[in-house]
């Protein structure tokens, strides 16, 4: 224990409880703290009090979509990592949320492999960054 | 109108293919490629489905919708196909498949499907996909028995289709909604006046003629076996019930109930009324607000035990899940006095493992005991002396109990809540196994598994594939020949070179399965993930990584293998909140696949492979295979087909003649005869290279030429044009060989992909000798692993699922056997000799000599 504070905080945003609950359970398990919510209204509100480093999200949602959910997650914080999953992936959409920013666009059903691994893609990236700011620190 | 009706109408008004235009073979070859590949996908989207089972993948109930939306489009455009290749012979398999159809669409919809006809299910009969009809309580009491064969009471279910009839019959829905409505516009809340009353509709009502008829005829037969005047206990099993609901003591159970229909519907009714409660109405508002599925009710009727002691056993701690103790609660007499606390009862704790140790026992003072009274009814009787302080049950008893509990938690994969009773003579008897209620202090543990897990020795990891998530524990059971398996012990860990399903033996007792070689396709994991085993394929080294003996954690959903028993991990597993089986779009999915995968029409021959008879879309696409092959083999079109399409005759030097009919690529510039240099089909030189293996012809019954044969079997036997036909395109082949009075024929398709691909042999043996020349087919066949279903002398083989250079091999010893079959036929011989000339074939040699 103790280390809580230095694990990789996800959030995960989908309207399918199924899909919020198992990704909690097997993103926990593999030591991420996860928060999970049912709507893009809430995940934004909730992201002005807290930081998340990877946002996972729905991409079609009553409310707000996950394209919209990218963009404020990335003006709050441009370091987030923002992984939309879809289940219509369709090449303008995708085309749109690699142009604002997104990590990357998975479509569903999607293996959990395959989840995990674009997850920890994203985990190492921040990692580096965060090194590679701690050495420039360092260096001045 | 639905989807489907709307595309059957227009299919009907299509007047493209009327019967009487005889569809040239090309048309007809072009249209059975269009019906395989509307079949061959329709069987991915299902497969597709299927895996998704194993928990490998997040999906959601738009994936299932989707999916089965396109498998229904895709099942409807086979069907058409087939329809169109046969000029309409099958139309009503649209209305068979629109029947399912209907019962997935209500499924989807969240309604329970309407067609569970049967009105009385015994528990012999029950198996798992019927929890619809029977609920999770039968279900679970008819697994005990079936699957771990556990003793039960003899008894049946009423199924939630005759509740559903009782309640249409008597209006009772309008009814309760009507006083509902009344109750409500008074006061807000359902007073218990409400509840009395609509119980009392319930009891008031009457039994439908027929379900009282099957439920009477039930009773004679229940009651068949026994001497005296017979008595039934009559329990409640909800649809929910025992699942994620737990309803423990919602509902009422009627015991020691006279075995005639009178009573029977009495206490029938009493359990049904049992839903109209407080209780019951809370948990449905708050777990299932929108679904009709939770009001219906399957009632277990089984024979009154009458025991001389029961009790209650937890197969494992709830207060502590961890420590590795079995709990027995036991009284003399019926277990009533056990369940409903009121009497100081014997508790007997004890270790989980052999040798069963018992740890604590606590004898309690049990003044009181519950009997069967006389005419019917239980009472509680006191009981007085040196008799209710002495310990209700003995050593051996309490280890059988505890023994028995862990195979069905082995089984259940969660710690389980079990009612049992010692018959008047000795038998132990199951009366029902249901999740055990965790302590709350055990679920709200905060652990950070994840820290936890770094501190184990990791023996494998992701050195194979999942095909069914979850996690067990248990000692390694290395299995070198497949006869072992019957020494598996239950809890154990299955470690085996290939996936077989033949471990569907084993797969109730295994805590979790590894393969060498394997793929989560195969029928295995399918097996696997019905009993919801862990299991992780394809390692490459399992079984000669672990030790027999061995105690290890198999993690199917990290795909790791530990050293030893992890308890935080099993612990994890139990507590954890989410249980795939229990999720919403898991159990969706498994109903709907119920419709979809089963296939109930393996036998041609029989007199339900028909269109009525098919039961789910696999028949149906199993029936549109069988009979396009028909189609494209009708025997009467081979004249036809010799004239129309320009048969070319193969030049191969064995004494066989054989007509190629070329439907596209299978032959390479033949012109009137074709050497065998230029078969381009795949399968058919594969065939046709095994014929002309020169050993297979090198016996000493190669004197049979074509003269000698045509002497022995009449003119022209063996050569006559037209009888031996071969239909090929670079793909496929569907060869018919006549010699003598038998009849051979063999339908291959061979393609890339290996789901496509299929070989089916049948022969039709007519001379005297049929049976000793089918016995060398059979054991032949069944050594190259083609299953094999005999009826009368009608020998029928098949093969799926394989890769073409497998494909290649097995029809090059079809080849090479059916060659050796025609000279075979000459010879006279008894079974000894039938076994040996099998082997010697099977190893290569092919001598054959007159008895």
């Amino acid at each position: 224990m103790g280390r809580q504070e230095d694990k990789c905080r996800l959030m995960v945003i989908d309207d399918e409880s199924i899909v919020c609950k198992r990704l909690k359970q097997i993103m926990e398990k593999a030591g991420f703290e996860v928060a999970v919510f049912g709507d893009g209204v809430h995940a934004v509100e909730e992201l002005n009090n807290r930081h998340y480093d990877i946002i996972l999200t729905d991409f079609r949602m009553d409310g707000m979509d996950g394209m919209k959910v990218l963009v404020s997650a990335k003006e709050k914080n441009p370091s987030s990592k923002v992984i939309i999953l879809t289940g219509f992936a369709e090449t303008e959409m995708v085309r749109e949320a690699f142009r604002k920013g997104v990590f990357d666009v998975l479509s569903k059903p999607v293996e959990i492999d395959t989840i995990k691994q674009v997850i920890g893609r994203a985990e190492r990236e921040l990692n580096e960054s965060k090194s590679a700011a701690v050495a420039a620190a360092g260096g001045l | 109108m639905t989807k489907v009706m709307k595309k059957i109408i227009v299919a009907f008004s299509k007047k493209e293919s009327t019967s009487d235009i005889k569809l040239s073979l090309r048309v007809v070859y072009n249209r059975f490629r269009q019906m395989l590949n509307s079949n061959n996908h329709a069987l991915e989207i299902m497969s597709d489905m299927g895996n998704k089972l194993g928990g490998n993948y997040i999906f959601d109930i738009n994936y299932i919708k989707k999916s089965y939306s396109e498998f229904s489009d895709t099942v409807f455009q086979s069907i058409y196909n087939l329809n169109a290749l046969s000029q309409n012979k099958y139309l009503y398999l649209h209305r068979v498949f629109e029947r399912i159809n209907t019962q997935v669409n209500r499924i989807l919809q969240d309604k329970a499907p309407v067609d569970l006809r049967e009105t009385v299910l015994f528990y012999r009969n029950i198996t798992w996909e019927m929890s619809d009809a029977v609920g999770g309580k039968n279900a679970a009491l008819a697994e005990l028995a079936n699957y771990l064969n556990l003793n039960i009471p003899d008894g049946f279910a009423i199924t939630t289709g005759a509740f559903r009839e009782f309640m249409e019959y008597n209006h009772l829905e309008e009814k309760i909604e009507s006083l509902k409505a009344d109750y409500t516009s008074v006061s807000k809340d359902l007073d218990d006046a409400f509840f009395e009353k609509a119980q009392q509709l319930v009891k008031n009502g009457r039994l439908p003629a027929h379900i009282e008829a099957a439920l009477d005829k039930a009773l004679a037969r229940l009651s068949s076996g026994s001497a005296k005047g017979s008595y039934v206990a009559v329990r409640s099993s909800a649809e929910m019930e025992d699942s994620e609901f737990s309803f423990a003591g919602a509902f009422n159970t009627v015991l020691n109930v006279p075995a005639d229909i009178t009573s029977l519907a009495e206490a029938y009714k009493t359990v049904l009324a049992s839903l109209y409660s407080k209780e019951v109405l809370a948990y449905q508002k708050h777990h299932a607000p929108q679904s009709d599925m939770m009001a219906a009710m399957s009632v277990g009727c089984m024979k009154m035990v009458e025991p001389h002691v029961s009790g209650v056993v937890y197969s494992s701690d709830p207060d502590n899940i961890e420590k590795d103790v079995v709990i027995i609660s036991a009284n003399r007499g019926l277990c009533t006095t056990v369940t409903d606390g009121t009497v100081d009862v014997d508790v007997y704790i004890v270790e989980k493992n052999e040798p069963y140790k018992i740890l604590e026992r606590k004898i309690g003072k049990k003044n009181v005991m519950a009997v069967c009274d006389k005419g019917g009814g239980i009472k509680n009787v006191p009981v007085s002396g040196v008799d209710s302080q002495r310990p209700c049950l003995s050593e051996d008893r309490i280890k059988a109990i505890v023994r028995h509990a862990v195979i069905i938690e082995n089984y259940f994969k969660k710690p389980q809540d079990i009612e049992w009773s010692v018959s008047s003579s000795g038998e132990l008897v199951f009366l029902q196994s249901r999740p055990l209620k965790i302590s709350e202090s055990q679920l709200k543990t905060h652990e950070d598994i994840y820290s936890t897990l770094k501190k184990y020795n990791i023996i494998l990891e992701n050195q194979g594939i999942i095909s069914c998530r979850g996690i067990g524990a248990g000692k390694v059971f290395v299995l070198r020949r497949m006869e072992d398996l019957r020494d598996f012990k239950s809890g154990s860990v299955l470690v085996a070179k290939h996936d077989s399903s033949q471990f569907i033996k084993i797969m109730p007792k295994a805590a979790a399965i590894i393969t060498d070689v394997g793929t989560p396709t195969s029928h295995m994991a399918n097996i696997a993930r019905e009993f919801h085993v862990p299991t992780i394929v394809n390692t490459g080294v399992a079984t000669s990584l672990l030790q027999n003996g061995q105690e290890i954690t198999v993690d199917a959903e990290d795909n790791k293998v530990y050293d030893g028993t992890i308890k935080e991990l099993i612990r994890y597993n139990i507590t954890e909140d989410i249980n795939l089986a229990e999720e919403k779009e898991f159990k969706i999915l498994k109903k709907i696949l119920r419709y979809m995968t089963p296939l109930n029409l393996t036998d041609p021959l029989s007199g339900g492979f028909t269109s009525e008879g098919c039961q789910t879309c696999h028949d149906i696409l199993r029936f549109i295979h069988e009979k396009g092959v028909e189609e494209l083999t009708n025997a009467g079109r081979y004249k036809e087909i010799l004239h129309d399409n320009g048969a070319v005759k193969l030049d191969i030097p064995i004494p066989m003649e054989i007509c190629i009919v070329d439907i596209g690529g299978g032959l390479n510039g033949a012109n009137g005869k074709a050497q065998p240099e230029q078969i381009t089909s795949i399968p058919f030189r594969a065939i046709a290279e095994g014929m002309m293996c020169p050993s297979v012809w090198h016996s000493q019954a190669d004197s049979i030429s074509v003269p000698v044969a045509a002497r022995r079997y009449g003119r022209g036997a063996l050569c006559r044009s037209g009888d031996n036909v071969a239909v090929v395109s670079q793909e496929y082949v569907n060869l018919t060989l006549k010699f003598g009075h038998n009849f051979s024929m063999i339908d291959c398709y061979c393609s890339e992909n290996i789901k496509e691909s299929h070989v089916y042999f049948r022969f039709v043996g007519g001379t005297q000798k049929k049976s000793q020349l089918g016995d060398l087919i059979t054991t032949v066949l069944r050594e190259l692993d083609m299953r094999v279903d005999i009826k009368g002398s009608v020998i029928i083989a098949r093969t799926d699922n394989i890769s073409r250079p497998e494909m290649e091999l097995l029809l090059n010893s079809i080849g090479r056997l059916t060659a050796y079959m025609q000279q075979f036929d000459t010879l006279v011989c008894d079974d000894q000799l039938v076994r040996h000339y099998s082997t010697s074939f099977l190893h290569g040699r092919y001598h054959l000599s007159q008895a």
